[in-house]
């Protein structure tokens, strides 16, 4: 399928119901970007990113997760560094 | 506030994988936020009586016997 991003009109839509068509019954103004590899390729992509947020925040206070990745997060990754000052470590 | 909370709707939760991404990245963000602000609370509340800071009185003592 080729990528569209074509104008649909809301032809036939305004008008209906008590306050007018609610959010989810009207017509999306716009067509999304349909990818030629499968066809939900951009969703299955966003829910991967969200299911990725989703594990490291199940799983931030593992070690192994901190120390690999949420170090190296830009902001927030000082925050996941456990120094204990040699004096203080009992090892 | 209808626009506004259209606005949330339309950029927010139409999308179910916005939504979840948003959730867990928020809960995640509550969480850091809300430790350090714990943290905070309790160092003021007990300055003076923990470790780190009486931690200067005893580190003139190089020489420990007994660990």
């Amino acid at each position: 399928m080729l990528p569209t991003f074509a104008r649909r009109s809301q032809y036939g839509t305004r008008n209906e119901g008590a306050r007018g068509v609610q959010p989810w019954r009207q017509r999306v103004e716009y067509e999304t970007f349909r990818s030629k590899y499968a066809p939900h390729a951009m969703i299955s992509g966003a829910f991967a990113v969200a299911a990725g947020t989703g594990v490291l925040l199940l799983f931030d206070a593992v070690p192994k997760v901190q120390r690999d990745i949420l170090q190296k997060v830009p902001i927030i990754g000082p925050y996941f560094v456990h120094e204990v000052p040699p004096e203080d470590n009992p090892f | 506030m209808a626009g506004v909370l259209g606005g949330i709707y339309n950029s927010i939760v139409k999308r179910n994988a916005v939504f979840l991404t948003t959730i867990f990245a928020g809960a995640f963000a509550t969480n850091i936020i809300f430790n350090i602000g714990a943290d905070s609370v309790w160092d003021q509340i007990n300055k003076g009586r923990q470790w780190k800071d009486i931690k200067q009185r005893y580190m003139g003592d190089q020489e420990e016997e007994d660990e």
